[in-house]
């Protein structure tokens, strides 16, 4: 119940607090610690015990210092920049953070919070420090895809409970970065691959041998010369000979989760060509982007998956 | 062993229950122990709720049959007990070791209600803080970052604040006395001799009452006695007060006068002792009546620490001798009165004081007492006094009384205090349980009333030696193990020093932390604020005025480390901030500048001053 009603009041100050107002709130341990102050009050008071007096205003004591520390701990802090390099869903990454300090007590045990329907933090318990005389830090928050998507990522909740776990301080930091989440990579549909162009090229000056390498084509492999030699060649196109394909979906009419399917499968094959050095395009509903190979291009498609009626 | 919370836990509670076992009923404790045990071995969850619950009930169940009620302090106290040992079945999560460390603070305060020392109170903070250590250390803390410098931010403010707030604190009551035996409050302890049940004797080295400002070369401090309360009534074997419609004025002390302050640390008071002669109470911290036979005692029986200045004069008898007391001195309702007048006067006619005096003091000392901490039980008093051997100052006291009334003379037993340390450390008389000692007073028409110690003939070690020397050399060996070891042994001088100096530590801790009552606050708040300001209000502002200061104090040591041109710079955008255009946190100058440009375009000039002079200094630092 209680966590209910501090869920609601943490998003609606999520959504309306100012940026760089520092806010701090009594953890349930604090509140449980006031209670005691409360019941040690009455018992000092009516045993006239001046030990229990003075043992309850040290403990009331400490929990206003913490209190104290606590919001100083967290004073004086800047976001100087954030970058965030898209990933895959179920992949993990990191948004990378600069932070700046401007508080000679240092900063303790800060924990970083998003909202995202795209991400989420990979590491719950993950907290990081700025020393006394550390100025700057470079702060790589993991995180983790959820689903594919984009948005943008407005703004992060920077928390601390540092020293005793008394006291909850916390700020927001705008951000309004852009984050992309691609689909997860899985080969589990066959997608349509459309031949553009296929050029005949006779004569075997037309292509020269060489060793296999990893992510070379299966197809070009001469396999009569594998049977005599044992060694595995393949055909090097002298010219630009490449297939380029336009890779779509199998079938319009499909359901959510097996567009989603598709849309995995899409990527896995766009990554493949990628490797391959292959040229690609990506025809979509509302989007074609024309066949390529590019790290600018796979960016593009990878983007037009992750955009798909989103 | 492992030393983390559970364990902590475990030996907390255990060292508690040994602290209170002089407290609370081997019941209570049997049930704690037990749960303490029990929750080592007991696994499976269905069972250890079952067996929770039961001990639960069984501990209410146990609580209510021994104190009769559950509203006092000892069942109170032994259910936070049972609490805190029950909560040792789970200490699985984070949350729990943090409601462990509720559950230990408030069995911490109340061993300060049942022992309030200085060094019950040091170990529970030392205790506590040691608990919340490793509370911390299980939540993954870094402890290295609580360091010195750290922790003395935060601790010393805090314990300033506590100590302002402590001593602002207004003091709305002075509590309210709640004992789990009644019987022994009201009937008084001190205030009776029973003589069939005057067994062996056990007396403690607690200390009774401190003297302060005695001077030690001045006074033979090893041989004063210290009057308490004047038995008179002797019925049935029994030896009671008789202070009723004794009540009267002070009487003046006459000179050399002794000035002293005394606080007295029973656990209930109801007498005050003073030094024995002439006594006049100045002032008192609880309400007193002062009765003409030299006694003092307090309107409430209270367990508040009794603390009071007394003039006195030591050398000088009490002469007050109203009809009551005449009457009260010299009545003996007794079978062999004739008997026992007749050993002593031995066909003498007695008429003098003097006569009569020398008769009972030659009867008593042919008698050949011996002193022994452990006399048999006598059936009556006047089979002491014919049939009797051995006995210690209550039997020789009571003795001589009743020789006393035998041949007409008025006397009353005096039940009191003998001797006392000398603690150089604070320059205090320490008067313990053990210096307890009872003497007689005897009615001279010349001289009033004179004292006259019969154990002082029988065993003049018990005077001249001391308590404790005394009883040492009654029993020079200690049985350990069934060998007998010189007692010499174990006294090392370093040792009675310490003890000497943690006592004083101990009652410099309790005169300004434990006894600074109501009045105390009063008279020190009064000393430095305006008689029109309220305590309440005093605490308000001394609370409002060190809180910001506290804050203060953070707030500097947090100061902001910019540069001029940071200020400068913060500035600018404060500028720009006003006009519409608000810097993002991750946004670099080049690019606010831009969009500064484009949106002001007027002040074009301005933000390319501000951008460059900021640059510039940023990259030439």
């Amino acid at each position: 119940m209680l966590t209910r009603v501090l869920t609601f009041f943490e998003n609606k100050i999520f959504s309306m607090g100012r940026q760089g107002q520092l806010y701090i709130v009594p953890t349930l341990d604090g509140l449980k610690l006031l209670s005691l102050n409360m019941v040690l009050l009455i018992m000092g008071l009516v045993y006239a015990n001046n030990y229990v007096l003075l043992f309850n205003f040290i403990l009331f004591c400490l929990f206003i210092g913490s209190m104290f520390y606590t919001h100083f701990n967290l004073q004086g802090l800047q976001v100087l920049s954030a970058n965030f390099k898209p990933l895959h869903a179920g992949e993990n990454g990191f948004i990378g953070f600069s932070f700046k300090s401007r508080s000679s007590l240092g900063h303790h045990f800060l924990r970083i919070k998003i909202k995202s329907a795209f991400l989420e933090a990979s590491e719950q318990s993950f907290h990081f420090s700025m020393k006394d005389h550390q100025s700057t830090a470079k702060v790589d928050f993991p995180v983790k895809g959820i689903k594919r998507g984009v948005s943008e990522l407005k703004r992060i909740t920077v928390e601390t409970r540092f020293p005793f776990h008394l006291f909850r301080a916390f700020t927001y930091f705008d951000l309004n970065i852009k984050t992309t989440v691609y689909p997860e990579k899985k080969a589990e549909k066959i997608h349509n691959e459309t031949a553009l162009a296929y050029e005949k090229h006779d004569g075997e000056d037309d292509y020269t041998l060489k060793s296999f390498q990893p992510g070379d084509s299966l197809k070009r492999i001469l396999w009569k010369k594998y049977a005599q030699t044992g060694k595995l060649i393949t055909k090097q196109m002298a010219s630009v000979e490449e297939l380029p394909v336009m890779l779509s979906f199998s079938n319009e009419d499909l359901s959510s989760a097996e567009k989603e399917r598709e849309l995995s499968s899409l990527c896995f094959a766009i990554h493949l060509f990628h490797s391959q050095n292959m040229n690609y395009g990506l025809a979509l509903q509302k989007r074609t982007i024309n066949p390529g190979n590019s790290q600018q291009h796979l960016s593009d498609c990878l983007g037009a998956l992750a955009e798909y009626e989103t | 062993m492992k030393l983390n919370v559970k364990n902590l836990s475990y030996i907390m509670i255990l060292v508690n229950s040994f602290v209170l076992l002089e407290e609370l009923p081997l019941s209570i404790m049997l049930i704690t122990w037990s749960a303490a045990l029990l929750s080592l071995f007991i696994k499976k969850d269905i069972v250890r709720t079952a067996i929770k619950i039961t001990l639960l009930f069984a501990s209410l169940f146990f609580l209510r049959y021994q104190f009769k009620t559950l509203l006092v302090t000892d069942a109170g106290v032994s259910f936070v007990l049972i609490l805190a040992s029950l909560k040792l079945w789970e200490l699985d999560k984070e949350s729990d070791h943090f409601n462990m460390f509720l559950i230990l603070a408030l069995l911490e305060s109340c061993l300060f209600l049942l022992k309030p020392t200085f060094l019950t109170f040091s170990l529970g903070l030392i205790k506590i803080v040691l608990f919340f250590y490793f509370i911390l250390k299980i939540r993954n803390y870094d402890l290295t970052l609580l360091n010195g410098k750290r922790l003395l931010v935060l601790v010393i403010p805090s314990v300033l604040l506590s100590l302002l707030l402590f001593y602002t604190f207004p003091r709305f009551t002075s509590g309210f006395i709640n004992s789990s035996n009644p019987q022994l409050l009201f009937s008084g302890v001190d205030s009776q001799i029973n003589f069939k049940s005057l067994g062996a004797l056990n007396l403690s080295s607690k200390v009774v009452f401190r003297v302060f400002g005695l001077n030690a070369s001045k006074n033979p401090i090893p041989i004063l006695y210290w009057r308490e309360n004047i038995l008179w009534d002797y019925y049935k074997e029994e030896w009671k007060t008789g202070y009723l419609n004794m009540k009267a004025e002070q009487l003046p002390v006459k000179t050399p006068v002794t000035f002293y302050k005394v606080q007295l640390e029973k656990d209930y008071n109801e007498f005050l002792p003073v030094l024995d002669g002439v006594s006049n109470i100045v002032r008192s911290n609880l309400d007193y009546n002062y009765f003409s036979e030299g006694s003092f005692r307090l309107k409430n029986i209270s367990k508040t620490i009794a603390q009071y200045d007394v003039n006195s004069n030591y050398h000088v008898n009490l002469t007050t001798l109203t009809p009551i007391m005449q009457r009260k001195g010299v009545r003996l309702i007794s079978n062999k009165k004739d008997e026992i007048a007749a050993l002593i006067k031995r066909g003498k006619t007695l008429s003098t004081d003097d006569e009569k005096f020398r008769a009972i003091e030659s009867f008593f000392k042919q008698k050949k007492f011996e002193y022994t901490l452990n006399p048999p039980l006598y059936n009556s008093l006047e089979d002491f006094i014919l049939y009797g051997k051995s006995g210690y100052c209550s039997h020789f006291a009571s003795a001589f009384t009743y020789l006393a009334r035998t041949v007409g003379l008025p006397a009353r037993i005096i039940s009191g205090y003998q001797g006392g340390e000398y603690n150089p450390f604070d320059q205090t008389v320490l008067v313990r349980e053990m210096d307890a000692h009872a003497w007689v007073e005897i009615y001279f028409e010349s001289r009033g009333w004179v004292r006259y110690d019969p154990t002082a003939f029988v065993a003049p070690g018990r005077v001249q030696l001391g308590s404790r020397n005394f009883h040492d050399s009654l029993v020079p060996y200690l049985n350990l193990f069934n060998y007998k070891m010189p007692r010499s042994l174990f006294r090392f001088k370093f040792i009675e020093q310490s003890s000497l100096w943690l006592d004083y530590i101990n009652s410099t801790f309790s005169n300004n932390i434990l006894n600074f009552d109501k009045e105390r606050q009063q008279q020190l708040l009064r000393s430095f604020l305006p008689k029109t300001l309220g305590l309440g209000a005093a605490f308000s502002i001394a609370f409002a005025v060190a809180l910001p200061l506290f804050w203060l104090f953070f707030k500097w040591l947090s100061k902001e480390r910019i540069s001029p041109a940071e200020r400068r710079y913060k500035k600018f955008t404060k500028r720009m901030s006003l006009q519409g255009v608000r810097k993002n946190e991750y946004e670099t100058a080049t690019v606010f500048s831009t969009r500064c440009k484009t949106s002001l375009p007027e002040l074009s000039p301005y933000i390319q001053r501000e951008t460059e002079a900021y640059i510039d200094s940023f990259y030439k630092s």
